[in-house]
């Protein structure tokens, strides 16, 4: 992220009164429709659902509030038919397969997976945690939980692992979509709220950006968290709903009875739910960039895997090995180089902030020629380039730029740089042999970058067996059930203004 | 015998000589009884304790009992220098350097009698007794080419080595000796969540000394109690980045000094500059502070300062002496580096450097300098010009690398606000169960002990 840039932006913001857009294209894959997915949670109780909103973007949503979430009978019956429909929306995505061959290894991958968009990422995380609890329910007490709720776990896991991968399209959190693709007067805390990213890029009119932003996150509740006012109402629904209940988890008597909290969700999700569906359609309108299907096929790959794993029941680990640890690392990175170079290369607006930070250079190509160079101890042709930039160049000799038409192939040396008028007149050697293709033409306006397209080297697994570097000294401790505890009674939250004795606490 | 005594005793400190050669031959004797078993030794230094010069010889001693022994660092510029270490202090040692496509050894290096560059299969097939090569080439031959069986694995800066990489070469050899400085930069990740395994046994960005220690807390880990590079008075601004390790350095007080010429008529325009640089060379510090300003990370205000800092230190006939020269010799402009935070910074004083003819002094940013040693530094502050503090800037690594380069002088260059940024409650920082370092914090403490000894040494510009 360029500092300039940033500066620039902020200025002109501030100056024209509407966000503006950082990208030419869109960088990610938006499927027509998308699965949405809205969570709202207790205020005291972060690890469970109170609220689920789900269905294609396109059209109305479901609504699955379990009344007492706390309660595991209640909480299981209502999320059943978000897990059972989720489930059957998976399988059905990876039913139609294409065959792939890379290398010696074939594989069918599902020719479109599913995509599901959230409103933000405390959403991803959300959905990770239950998809935690879930994916590792036990028949403790000698109850098997519905084995749907399980391979939906599973699912969820798996998006919300996924969503770590730069540039991924399968579990879509819109805040960050929107924050990629436009300049706000929002700090990286503030552009959590999507409310106030969307106010910032259609402000009511004679509304400064500035003061939507702010009027929006007043305002708008997204979840998952609830706001202080949200959760009182919700907490003497809640104390009603039990009330009246009396301990029983009967679907005939809690059904009628959790209708008010049902309908104190759908007011929350409602809202939610169009600006979800406005924020896609607006990014929708612009043209994909070409690495967006092929990031996606790669998100189909992942998702084709999980989808073989788990459906014949497979298992997930909790925690990762170190192995796994290392070569997720390792993958992540790479994925994050490729899809900075991806955006950058095809985008003329990503390439911008290199310009400024001086690790690219545009121009025109003043001469093209050919020369002998001696590579270890053989003559080989090389071709040498002149490229007149407008704007002063402070590359060092020796550093090594892609030229976008080729950023996937053989990296420019800068061999050197001159004055020339305001500019400077860039002197690039290419390190490989030069053919028809690999060769700007005179008159040519061309940027060079430090960005490579190109797949890096094809590196090796690290061994199942780890060393015994990396194994402790003393085997852990088994850890009890995920779901240990959870036939207790929830414990009465405590007002400290009742406490006799506050100084107990400390 | 350590690095840098050259008949110079009369010039060293010799009780802070003896407690480190004391300490070294603990370890050596530690290393040989663990021969065998799946075990290490752990050395933890101070910047310029003289590790590569501790590895050579330990690899010497190792080679003369008859073992195989694999020698590793994280960077391809360090194991270069290790081939050379090794060749100077072992010229009768034969010494297999096996490196990646494109990653030879420059000529000189490669001439030097008895080094080779075998391809990794030739290493296993030949048994080479003695292979140098990047912890990732050596995992890399390790997996492709079956490169193992060695009886002990010795890692230079091992600090800097992240767990992800030790996984794979650790399986080379049994024993291992992990040496490294304890104050330089983490193990690092672009990823926006590189913090996601932190606390957790499987965290890859651990170093690899971390993870070590973490499933074999019985290791022995000693603390070398000596700086070579570093003269007494830099001594108690490195102590900054080392708490709960002690050390002195080796060289006594008075012994290097940096002699200029003195400023010529008509030179009352660089007065400021000719005070800093008199500064750096009286009293070993300088720290040159530009009108406070949010500037860009590429300022080109502090890049100039820099470049004219550079230029008159030659200009004025810089002349060092140290305890390895009998008198005053001419300061060469390799022996000068400028240490950054940033790539562009790098890149834009490069410009400016190459633009003054002073291509021979060395540009980069204090994760390359990791490990190297010049007569003189200026280190651009990693909050020079900043308008808030962050992770990245605060790393107390960061400034370690920058401020610990040097064996005469240190001349920091930044803005008169900068020491504001410190001012009020540091700010709230993650919690990770399992991990106790915090190294927001951790530089906070630095960065300010930093500024409060460098207070004496400011020089407005």
């Amino acid at each position: 992220m360029s500092t300039a840039m940033e500066a620039l932006f902020a200025a002109r913001i501030y100056a024209e009164g509407q966000a503006l857009r950082r990208t030419t294209l869109r960088h990610v894959h938006l499927a027509d429709p998308p699965l949405a997915i809205a969570v709202w949670r207790l205020g005291g109780e972060r690890f469970r659902a109170a609220a689920i909103a789900w269905g294609p973007l396109d059209g109305p949503f479901q609504l699955a509030v379990p009344g007492e979430p706390r309660n595991r009978d209640l909480y299981f019956a209502a999320l059943q038919p978000f897990a059972a429909d989720l489930c059957a929306r998976v399988r059905r995505a990876a039913v139609s397969r294409e065959v792939r061959q890379r290398g010696s290894v074939i594989e069918a991958v599902p020719t479109d997976a599913l995509q599901i968009v959230v409103p933000n990422r405390a959403t991803v995380s959300a959905l990770g945690l239950l998809g935690r609890y879930l994916a590792y329910l036990s028949d403790r007490g000698g109850v098997a939980p519905d084995p749907v709720l399980v391979e939906a776990g599973r699912h969820l896991r798996f998006y919300a692992r996924n969503a770590r991968v730069p540039g991924q399209a399968l579990l879509l959190p819109l805040d960050r979509l929107v924050a990629d693709h436009w300049a706000t007067l929002l700090s990286p805390f503030e552009q959590a709220n999507l409310a106030a990213l969307d106010a910032q890029i259609e402000p009511e009119p004679g509304r400064h950006p500035f003061d939507a932003s702010a009027a929006a996150e007043v305002s708008a509740r997204i979840g998952p968290e609830p706001t202080e006012d949200i959760d009182r109402v919700t907490g003497a629904l809640l104390a009603e709903f039990n009330a009246a209940r009396s301990s029983s988890t009967d679907p005939a008597v809690v059904e009628p009875l959790a209708q008010p909290l049902r309908s104190h969700y759908r007011d929350l999700v409602e809202p939610v739910w169009q600006l979800m569906q406005r924020v896609v359609a607006r990014e929708r309108q612009l043209t994909a960039a070409p690495s967006v299907s092929r990031r996606f096929s790669a998100d189909g790959e992942a998702f084709g895997r999980h989808v073989d794993w788990v459906i014949p029941g497979g298992y997930y680990r909790t925690t990762d090995t170190p192995r796994q640890a290392a070569i997720t690392l390792r993958r992540l990175e790479d994925a994050l180089a490729h899809y900075e170079a991806d955006r950058a290369v095809e985008d003329p607006a990503c390439m911008i902030p290199y310009l400024l930070d001086g690790d690219a250079i545009r121009g025109t190509v003043a001469s093209v020629a050919e020369t002998k160079v001696v590579v270890k101890v053989r003559a080989v042709s090389r071709a040498v380039i002149a490229v007149d930039s407008p704007d002063p160049v402070t590359l060092p000799g020796g550093k090594l730029l892609w030229w976008t038409a080729t950023a996937a192939d053989q990296p420019w040396q800068v061999e050197s740089v001159q004055p020339n008028g305001t500019g400077s007149r860039v002197v690039l050697m290419l390190t490989a042999k030069p053919t028809a293709e690999r060769l700007p033409a005179v008159g040519n306006v061309i940027t060079l970058s430090t960005l490579c397209t190109g797949r890096s080297g094809f590196w090796l697994l690290p061994p199942v067996e780890p060393p015994w570097t990396h194994r402790p000294d003393v085997a852990l401790l088994e850890g009890e059930p995920i779901d240990a505890g959870d036939s207790e009674q929830p414990v009465a939250a405590v007002d400290g203004a009742t406490v006799p004795d506050p100084g107990r606490y400390t | 015998m350590s690095a840098g005594v050259v008949d110079c005793g009369e010039r060293l400190d010799q009780s802070v000589v003896a407690a480190a050669a004391a300490v070294e031959q603990v370890m050596r004797a530690n290393l040989l009884d663990l021969v065998g078993r799946e075990a290490a030794v752990v050395a933890a230094a101070p910047a310029g304790a003289g590790k590569s010069h501790f590895v050579a010889a330990t690899v010497g001693l190792l080679r003369a009992e008859g073992l195989r022994v694999a020698l590793a660092a994280p960077t391809n510029d360090q194991v270069q220098s290790l081939v050379v270490r090794v060749k100077q202090l072992n010229p009768d040692l034969p010494v297999a350097f096996v490196h990646g496509v494109g990653r030879e050894l420059p000529a000189h290096i490669a001439a030097l009698p008895g080094v080779s560059q075998p391809s990794a299969a030739d290493a296993q097939r030949q048994q080479d007794p003695l292979v140098i090569a990047t912890i990732d080439k050596l995992a890399d031959a390790f997996l492709r080419n079956g490169l193992c069986g060695f009886d002990v694995l010795v890692i230079d800066e091992a600090y800097q080595a992240d767990a992800a990489r030790y996984y794979t070469a650790a399986g080379v050899a049994p024993t291992h000796l992990l040496v490294g400085d304890t104050g330089q930069l983490d193990p690092f990740s672009p990823l926006d969540d590189a913090t996601y395994w932190r606390g957790g046994p499987e965290d890859p960005l651990q170093t690899a000394v971390g993870v070590l220690l973490r499933n074999h807390p019985d290791t022995p880990v000693h603390q070398i109690p000596v700086t070579w590079r570093l003269e007494p008075r830099a001594v108690p601004v490195a102590r900054c980045f080392y708490p709960g390790h002690p050390f002195g350095a080796a060289v006594l007080p008075g012994v290097r000094s940096l002699r200029l010429t003195r400023p010529g008529p008509g030179s009352q325009v660089l007065a400021p500059i000719d005070a800093a640089l008199d500064e750096a060379a009286s009293s070993g510090w300088a720290h040159v502070t530009l009108p406070g300003a949010p500037v860009l990370t590429a300022d080109p205000a502090t890049a100039v300062m820099i470049r004219e800092l550079v230029h008159r230190l030659l200009a004025r006939s810089a002349q060092v002496t140290c305890e390895n020269r009998s008198g005053f010799t001419d300061l060469n402009p390799s022996e000068i580096a400028v240490g950054v935070s940033h790539n562009d910074q790098k890149d834009l004083l490069r410009a400016l450097l190459d633009s003054y003819g002073l291509s021979s002094v060395r540009v980069e940013t204090a994760n390359k300098l990791q490990g190297l040693t010049f007569e003189v530094v200026i280190a651009w502050h990693p909050l020079a010009g900043a308008g808030v503090t962050d992770a990245f800037h605060l790393d107390p690594g960061r400034l370690c690398v920058l401020l610990t380069r040097h064996r005469q002088a240190c001349i920091v260059v930044g803005r008169d606000s900068d020491r504001a940024l410190l001012e009020g409650v540091p700010p709230a920082t993650p919690g990770f169960l399992g991990w106790d370092p915090d190294p927001v914090l951790d530089g906070w403490d630095a960065h300010e002990g930093v500024f409060r000894l460098l207070e004496p040494h400011v020089i407005a510009a």
